[in-house]
């Protein structure tokens, strides 16, 4: 079983708190929905977990390995934090092989199958800079899930998408869940974390509480 | 790690920047030296892309074409290492798991695209001067090699200094400094020669200097000036721009391994 522990974790950018004394933990085998409005810390919380940030005071622990001390980045993770650039001017599959070729965990079935999964046409030969943005954000989430990591992070995993594609990407993140992963997700969509999380969570100014969505 | 990771579609673009900068080139001295017929072509070469008259930099033009192929080259790299970092960071460092690696083949890359852009220019100058009439003998083909180092030293420096400033300011015009940096030393050489004579030995101690080789002190007459420094030579410019590209590129590292990407988009 994987762990991620958050030992109360304070970050501050430009002198201001972005994260105040978040201590939390997270296991695998479960969906950990996060809410907030904008600029309440979920996304800075999220790069602090992937190792983007590095926390003032508080450490984070990805099993028993400290971030920033015993490892830079947790070593296997699926992260979407806004919908990120791809090269333009290569394919879907393209840019999923050529991520893949830096781990080499994921294989062309696997690139396939995550293009499948979230209804890209995995021999669609247009380059990115032709997709649309939901068309992008399938990619982003196809590219997040390719390797299997252990854990998934995914910061508003339905932006952008229709009604098929949200359903899609939710199925995806209980098969995820189901087989093992832990999985983060961050979103203002409170029926996705209504829907999906097995625990969910309110940040507000920096600081993290249980809560429950009704 | 397969090597297509790191293509770019930059590549293209400065690909052909090049071609029609050296024609462009080719072009602008063939109307300004007409009366210079049959030139062979590594002279025309060294006159062209490794020249520029001391007294006419304060003219602005000649200085402006003599730097057009470095402008076109770190406007299009300038921010390249910044912005593969904001842009695609989180899903590569994620993978590669330690920014040391991430750190030499983004430098690795700036090289390359600092080298094919520079040898694509010279060809595509080469063919035009073909075209225009130079001929091809190339009796200084080692100096035109010298000539390729030290301009690829020089803008491979300015653009991951570019680079530096984009991380430390957070934004993606690094290249407004180093043009600066660039044309300040351009004409803070020219102002020297004019105004203070005595002090011309700091000439040499300017970075955009290195890449003129008619200001060495070199066998061949270069250009309609007679400046030249008595003891500027090649080697001090080849160790000069080693320990430069050396300086900023540690400077570089140190940069990246601090940052943090926390804007949001």
């Amino acid at each position: 079983m994987n762990k991620v522990f958050l030992d109360n974790v304070t970050k501050q950018i430009k002198n201001e708190n972005v994260l105040t004394n978040v201590s939390i933990e997270f296991e695998s085998g479960k969906i950990y929905g996060i809410f907030g409005r904008n600029g309440s810390g979920k996304t800075m919380l999220f790069r602090v977990i992937c190792g983007l940030l590095k926390p003032t005071t508080g450490s984070v622990y990805y099993n028993n390995l400290r971030l920033h001390k015993d490892i830079s980045f947790p070593p296997s993770v699926g992260v979407i934090i806004e919908t990120p650039a791809f090269w333009n001017e290569f394919s879907g599959t393209e840019n999923l092989r050529m991520l893949a070729s830096i781990q080499k965990k994921a294989s062309t079935k696997d690139i396939r199958d995550s293009l499948i999964s979230v209804g890209l046409d995995p021999d669609d030969k247009r380059p990115v800079k032709k997709y649309s943005l939901g068309m992008r954000q399938r990619l982003a989430v196809a590219q997040g899930i390719m390797e299997k990591p252990d854990l998934i992070v995914f910061d508003e995993p339905t932006n952008a998408l229709d009604e098929e594609a949200v359903e899609l990407v939710r199925d995806i993140l209980v098969r995820e869940k189901e087989r093992g992963a832990i999985v983060l997700i961050a979103s203002h969509n409170k029926d996705d974390i209504r829907l999906l999380a097995d625990v969910t969570y309110q940040m507000d100014s920096g600081k993290i509480k249980e809560a429950v969505l009704i | 790690m397969n090597i297509a990771f790191f293509k770019k579609p930059i590549g293209k673009r400065l690909f052909i920047l090049a071609v029609l900068g050296g024609i462009l080139l080719a072009l602008y001295f063939k109307l300004t030296n007409f009366n210079k017929d049959n030139r062979d072509l590594s002279v025309a070469i060294l006159e062209d892309l490794g020249t520029l008259e001391i007294e006419t930099i304060f003219h602005v033009l000649p200085a402006l074409v003599f730097a057009l192929p470095f402008l076109l080259f770190i406007l299009n790299t300038g921010d390249f290492v910044y912005s593969e970092y904001e842009t695609k960071g989180v899903i590569v460092l994620t993978r590669l798991q330690d920014k040391r690696i991430w750190y030499w083949r983004m430098m690795f890359n700036i090289f390359k695209l600092s080298f094919f852009y520079l040898a694509i220019l010279f060809i595509s100058f080469i063919f035009t001067g073909i075209l225009l009439g130079y001929s091809v003998e190339f009796t200084y083909l080692k100096e035109v090699l010298f000539l390729y180092i030290l301009s690829l030293l020089t803008w491979t420096a300015f653009s991951v200094l570019s680079n530096v400033v984009c991380f430390i300011t957070r934004s993606g015009l690094g290249y407004v400094s180093v043009i600066t940096i660039y044309f300040v030393s351009l004409f803070s050489s020219a102002f020297i020669y004019d105004v203070f004579p005595t002090g011309q030995k700091w000439i040499i101690w300017f970075p955009t200097s290195q890449q003129i080789i008619s200001w060495h002190d070199f066998s061949l007459n270069l250009g309609e000036s007679a400046f030249r420094l008595g003891s500027y030579t090649l080697e001090f410019s080849f160790v000069y721009l080693f320990v430069l590209n050396i300086i900023i590129g540690v400077w570089l590292y140190i940069v990246i391994h601090r940052y943090e990407s926390y804007e949001e988009g």
